[in-house]
């Protein structure tokens, strides 16, 4: 063959090429178009639990100031079709491109996802403490504070390569710094867990920002000597359910498909309870419903509520009065064989006044229960405690 | 809008396809063309879209006016002062008179208002899109254009009326009367444009969140390591941002039967400041070449006005890129290396390759950093740890965390700014085909997986 036969093949295959190109491509636009049009709007995404946008009104203000164009954006890319299969395609890209985080979430060794912990506000913190300090002074109460560290410090050797994160050591040191001289009792469970670590417990869901029910219930111990009891805690732990699939899988779009189980924790010696939430009174601290959810985390407590109340039928026992976040929800079981009544408020969904209920009710005992990451975080209990809401005038 | 939305993507592009080429002659489809163009604007500038409107008409009507004075010169003369001080009048105002007003208030001492107006999308691109129409029929290197829509739509086109390239009249004046759209012409310009659009979304947007961690980390906390990380970041990402969107004209341009000039040749390669400018943003190069470096005399004057040419025109080269101190002296900047090179240093180049090859890398690498920091304490001391200076330290976590993560792209980034990435992807399609059709059709889906993803926003009511 000629040298400009030899070409003129090359260029015939190059245009066979760019032909099939055009075409290929442009039948996936077409498609991709059409389905755009012609399927239905989705409503709710389930893999990202929140509401998609809908089709944006063109009001004519909104179009003069350019704002409708990035209003159409966000509905469109809610709407493309596959959705999820492109956000997977990002996630699963980026792997391959060796990055180990999205959104805040690292996903480590063997797969686990471990939330990062990012820098506080020493301000937020100072007024926060201040707010507990002042709280504590003005009603006398015996009061413990209870810090628990998340996987990022306790699970630390599981973070990525040169991951970075704040320290919760650190965080717990200011918190301790700033209680100390004070009647306030603080403990930081990050010893227990790590003592609980060598025995090959799981601390930590894989999936899931919280602790297990079986590290909850192995520091109950220690909690309990904060608050003054010295019984020994006995029971078991029972399985609900091993579809759980937690909410940083979701967050990161990390999505290996992995299942995890929920374990309750029952007292050996099973003590009757009434629970009082927003929905009515309730025989059980577990929500059946709540299991059956898409989150089925909210099995604990049916999720979270501003103020529940448990009394137990152990009467002359003392009363306890919590400030707390979600990782006490399944840490509370634990601790009703030593009260009669326990009130639990999470300062994030709480619209009541605390200086009445701390006037109808006389507790014998405060508690304020978080971990770590959440509470540098934090901006509720402060207000709460400090309550911002006008006092309701005598009629 | 932008091409990287999926507004343009799912729903823009498709659509004005399917409308241009259902209309079977050129005039319709011209029509059509300026139509989606003038839609293309007005959707991310509905108001400013009527200034646009506004230039177009004038400037049709003004050069038709210039065109019929025939061969009075006088005339002539008078409609091109008037055109071009029209044009830039337009452009200065609406991009230069705060930073004006700002000069003026830090010398007198006094407070003159600001206009405080928000810059009409690519107004630079465009007016310098004229002003090349106007020159030329005033020179008669092209003809006047009699038909107002070929006209508006010269002047508005979509794929490259906001980021370039800057096309010359006399580029594309054929084929607004004339085209033919083949199918492997239009596989070609998809093939460039998913190229384009990989460059955009996949490495430059990547890197720019690099440089944007970077720069907001605290000085006091920033490691010799983070700040080069940052520093490369920044060099590719703008590479990739800008030449991805050329690239993304350029095909689009293909897919509609237009040819646009190439805008980069590798411009990394470049082994001297003057190669560098000849292989970076050409069509702004050869804009400022042919309207402003020749008709001061060029470098066909004596030693001391060539090397005043070289400071006009890349002091007006510099502002082009943004009304703020820090680009002027970008400018002026490369107009000192240049002279440097063209004076000092002729024949080094050849000499000592690789040795220029770094030094023309460090000159680009410093000049990105002029560029991106407006505030020039800020610069001081990002350029003085790159240089070593009050760093914390070597090499940090962060900084090696953020290299870890970023290595891959990195090292994709450095071997696309070069041409062996492309070679072996031509390797692929000739002995290959069906391999190099997947590739595409890879880039292209990852690249909308990656414009999905930043609208990717779950509700966590169970977060806490």
């Amino acid at each position: 063959m000629s040298k400009d036969a030899v070409k003129n093949r090359k260029r015939k295959k190059l245009r066979q090429f760019h032909i099939w190109l055009g075409l290929i491509a442009g039948l996936l636009f077409l498609i991709m178009f059409l389905l755009a049009i012609l399927l239905p709007d989705k409503e709710l995404s389930v893999q990202e639990k929140r509401v998609l946008s809908s089709f944006p009104r063109p009001y004519l203000n909104r179009i003069a100031e350019g704002s409708y164009s990035t209003d159409f954006e966000t509905y469109v890319s809610d709407q493309i079709p596959f959705r999820n299969f492109f956000t997977k395609m990002k996630v699963f890209t980026d792997r391959l491109a060796g990055r180990q985080e999205s959104q805040g979430v690292y996903r480590g060794k063997d797969g686990c996802l471990i939330e990062k912990m990012e820098d506080w506000d020493q301000e937020q913190l100072n007024t926060t403490l201040d707010a507990v300090i002042r709280f504590t002074k003005t009603y006398e109460k015996e009061t413990a504070f209870v810090l628990v560290p998340t996987a990022v410090s306790v699970m630390q050797e599981k973070l990525p390569l040169f991951a970075p994160t704040a320290s919760q050591e650190n965080f717990s040191r200011e918190t301790k710094e700033r209680l100390k001289n004070t009647e306030i009792r603080f403990t930081d469970l990050t010893e227990t867990l790590t003592s609980l670590k060598e025995t090959g417990m799981q601390l930590y869901y894989r999936t899931d920002h919280h602790w297990t029910t079986e590290a909850a219930a192995g520091c109950a111990e220690t909690v309990l000597k904060a608050l003054g009891h010295t019984a020994k805690l006995k029971g078991k732990l029972l399985p609900v359910t091993d579809s759980f699939c937690g909410s940083l899988a979701a967050k990161s779009g990390y999505a290996s498909g992995e299942k995890e189980v929920i374990d309750l924790w029952v007292p050996e010696e099973e003590t009757l309870y009434l629970m009082t939430d927003s929905k009515g009174k309730h025989a059980t601290l577990y929500s059946e419903e709540g299991l059956k959810s898409n989150d089925p985390y909210t099995v604990f407590l049916g999720g979270n509520e501003g103020l529940i109340r448990i009394e137990t039928e152990q009467f002359g026992k003392s009363s306890l009065l919590v400030f707390k976040d979600s990782y006490f929800n399944c840490f509370l079981p634990c601790l009703l064989g030593e009260y009669e009544r326990v009130d639990v408020v999470d300062p994030r969904y709480y619209d009541g006044d605390i200086t009445s209920l701390m006037l109808q009710n006389d507790y014998d005992q405060i508690l304020f229960f978080y971990n770590m990451n959440t509470f540098s975080e934090d901006t509720s209990l402060s207000l709460v405690l400090t309550g911002t809401e006008e006092p309701e005038e005598a009629p | 809008m932008v091409f990287s939305s999926i507004t343009f993507l799912l729903y823009f592009l498709p659509v004005t396809l399917i409308l241009y080429f259902a209309v079977p002659s050129v005039k319709g489809r011209n029509l059509v063309l300026l139509a989606a163009s003038l839609f293309f604007y007005a959707w991310g500038e509905p108001v400013y879209v009527i200034l646009m409107v506004i230039s177009i008409l004038g400037n049709y009507l003004m050069v038709r006016l210039m065109d019929e004075a025939g061969e009075d010169l006088k005339h002539r003369k008078i409609h091109l002062a008037f055109l071009v001080l029209w044009n830039l009048a337009g452009l200065f105002f609406f991009k230069y008179a705060d930073f004006l007003v700002d000069i003026i208030n830090r010398a007198a001492g006094s407070e003159l208002k600001k206009l405080e107006l928000s810059l009409p999308i690519g107004i630079s691109f465009y007016t310098f899109q004229a002003l090349s129409y106007v020159i030329d029929v005033y020179r008669k290197k092209t003809a006047c254009q009699k038909n107002l829509i070929s006209f508006a739509l010269y002047i508005t086109m979509f794929p490259q009326l906001i980021a370039g390239p800057i096309v010359k009249y006399n580029e594309i004046a054929e084929r607004l009367q004339k085209r033919r759209i083949t199918r492997a012409a239009f596989g070609q310009g998809v093939e460039r444009f998913i190229f384009g659009l990989s460059k955009k979304v996949l490495l430059a947007n990547t890197l720019g969140q690099v440089f944007t961690l970077v720069s907001q980390q605290p000085a006091s906390e920033r490691t010799f390591l983070l700040v080069w990380l940052g520093a490369f970041s920044y060099t590719f990402q703008i590479y990739f941002d800008f030449s991805g969107y050329s690239d993304m004209a350029i095909g689009l341009g293909y897919m509609l039967g237009f040819r646009f000039p190439e805008n980069f040749r590798h411009p990394y390669l470049a082994s001297s400041v003057t190669e560098f400018w000849r292989r970076w943003h050409i069509s702004l190069s050869s804009w400022f070449r042919d309207y402003v470096y020749i008709p001061l005399g060029g470098n066909r004057v004596s030693k001391a006005r060539h090397i005043g040419n070289l400071i006009i025109v890349w002091g007006l080269t510099g502002l082009w890129h943004g009304a703020s101190l820090n680009f002027l002296l970008w400018g002026f900047y490369y107009a000192f290396w240049l002279i440097i090179e063209k004076y000092l240093l002729e024949g080094f180049e050849e000499r000592h390759r690789i040795f220029s090859h770094l030094l023309t890398a460090l000159i680009v690498i410093f000049g990105w950093m002029l560029f991106s920091f407006t505030d020039f304490t800020a610069l001081k001391i990002y350029a003085g740890q790159m240089l070593g200076f009050k760093t914390a330290g070597f090499l940090g976590k962060e900084a090696m965390y953020l290299l870890k993560s970023n290595i891959i792209t990195l090292i994709i980034a450095c071997l696309a700014s070069g041409s062996l990435l492309y070679g072996l992807y031509r390797r692929v399609r000739e002995k290959w085909a069906p391999a190099a059709l997947v590739i595409q059709i890879l880039m292209l889906v990852i690249s909308v997986s990656f414009l999905v993803y930043q609208s990717y926003n779950p509700f966590l009511y169970f977060r806490f």
